[in-house]
């Protein structure tokens, strides 16, 4: 059985933006790169992995439950790296990192404190002041910090450059080798060597490229 | 079932606006207090007479033979509709829609929590806002009554009217909570419920002043709540119109838990 599993997954806003019959699937351990510019439909996908929105036709699965209808299931499998950055005024970055962990049901903060160091991150700062790609780091820590199966990260290079950013490609290439699932999407190229698959999106219509990703 | 991690960091969060609101029913309920000595040289009663339209809007010209009556028309007429709105306007707004705008809301989701028991959680941390908030400004209040002028307060009335206050309280919340599980930003839930409260207020301050325009308080809920009516005993079923209101807040509060977790969330 894939992990992650989409079947001509459709939603469509009301502007025309979204995604239309979107078809894959990503077995365990395997990695699938989703590229395409600004607006083609990658963060549409991902929600609708994610369970924030409700297809309109088709349907997708992670571990076998269907992301709208066993949201709380599928959370339990997931990862998750949101494009836009953590915005929990006032808050320490360790402070949410343990209020995320608890909020979780986890009993512990898990590798929390190996991925603070590996990337470099100073959590006792307040997330308002602390600089966009900590904060972006912070949140790459929330998702990974427990060691879920699955991995569905939404442009994980977005505001990061230069050292920054090769912590976290070499991050993710240490996740992929240790047999997580991972979903990735991004405008950014430079991610594709790490994806044993890929598929491109273009006005929410998907391309396969390169992989025999089937449309 | 709630979170209480999530149900303890929204009361932090929210312990600002509702000391806030303490503090100012606090200053309304001991002003008025301190207003009662006054009141037995029948300043309040020359002030309807020389304004009677705008006492009448404010709820200003009910009877203030005793302590309670006074408290139903200076205080419950209308600042203790307003004041806790210092709390729940800004509380609602955060629960719900303040995380949704934020993005904040792709977290909490992102989590084995399901999205009734995040909405659960939510409806919780209002419930205790408000609960306390009434508890503490009642009590104070009462309190304050008993040191200043021992032995005046009829405690029995005074009871009956502080819990159909309550009934208001909760469907204000419920309505502000409605809204903000329906709203994708922060300024649209804070301009819907703010224009809803204040078109309410109007129409009551305006079926108030009687006459023609006496229709228009039929057409908003606060009228259920008649402070003078209930010290007075003049209610015909004291305790329907609080039951209809706190119902209604219930029904608010489920609704917008109901649209919550059916609606797709641009996050």
């Amino acid at each position: 059985m894939a992990m992650i599993e989409a079947r001509g997954l459709t939603r469509v806003y009301p502007g025309g933006g979204g995604i239309f019959g979107v078809s894959f699937s990503v077995e365990r351990g395997e990695c699938l790169g989703c590229f395409g510019a600004a607006g083609a439909g990658k963060t549409t996908l991902i929600r609708l992995l994610m369970g924030f929105v409700r297809p309109q036709q088709g349907g997708c699965a992670i571990d076998g439950a269907d992301c709208w209808a066993f949201p709380s299931y599928v959370q339990t499998q997931v990862g998750y790296l949101p494009e836009f950055p953590l915005v929990w005024e006032g808050m320490r970055g360790v402070d949410f990192l343990r209020f995320y962990a608890r909020y979780r049901g986890e009993h512990g903060t898990g590798r929390m404190g190996e991925l603070i160091e590996r990337l470099a991150v100073r959590p006792e700062l307040r997330l308002r002041r602390m600089p966009l790609p900590m904060r972006r780091k912070l949140a790459l820590i929330a998702a990974l910090m427990q060691a879920p199966p699955v991995l569905l990260l939404d442009e994980p290079l977005a505001g990061l450059e230069g050292e920054e950013g090769a912590q976290v490609v070499e991050l993710l290439r240490v996740e992929r080798q240790a047999g997580r699932t991972m979903l990735l999407t991004s405008a950014d190229r430079s991610l594709a060597e790490l994806c044993d698959r890929r598929i491109a999106l273009e006005s929410g219509l998907p391309r396969t490229e390169g992989g025999e990703v089937p449309v | 079932m709630i979170s209480l991690p999530l149900f303890r960091m929204e009361c932090r969060r929210a312990w600002p606006c509702w000391l806030a609101a303490l503090l100012l029913l606090y200053a309304g309920g001991f002003g008025a207090l301190a207003l009662y000595d006054i009141d037995r040289i029948g300043w309040l009663d020359r002030l309807a007479a020389a304004w009677p339209e705008l006492c009448a809007m404010l709820g200003l010209d009910g009877p203030t033979g005793t302590l309670v009556r006074f408290l139903a028309t200076t205080l419950y007429g209308c600042l203790m509709l307003l004041l806790p709105l210092v709390y729940i306007l800004p509380a609602a707004g955060r629960l719900m829609a303040g995380h949704t705008g934020g993005r904040s809301m792709g977290y909490l989701l992102a989590a084995p929590v399901g999205r009734r028991r995040v909405a659960a959680t939510q409806q919780a941390v209002l419930w205790t806002g408000i609960l306390t908030l009434w508890l503490l400004a009642g009590g104070g209040i009462a309190l304050g009554a008993a040191l200043l002028y021992p032995g005046e307060l009829e405690m029995g009335w005074y009871l009956l009217l502080h819990l159909d206050c309550l009934a208001v309280w909760i469907m204000m919340a419920g309505l502000c909570f409605f809204v903000s599980c329906h709203a994708d930003r922060p300024g649209r839930y804070l301009a819907v419920s703010g224009e809803l409260l204040a078109l309410f207020y109007l129409l009551r301050m305006l079926g108030r002043l009687g006459g023609q325009l006496a229709a228009a308080g039929w057409l908003t809920p606060l009228s259920l709540f008649d402070p003078t009516g209930i010290v007075m005993g003049e209610e015909t079923w004291p305790l329907v119109a609080p039951l209809l209101l706190l119902a209604a807040g219930v029904l608010f509060m489920r609704a917008g838990a109901a649209h919550f977790r059916r609606r797709d969330l641009p996050l």
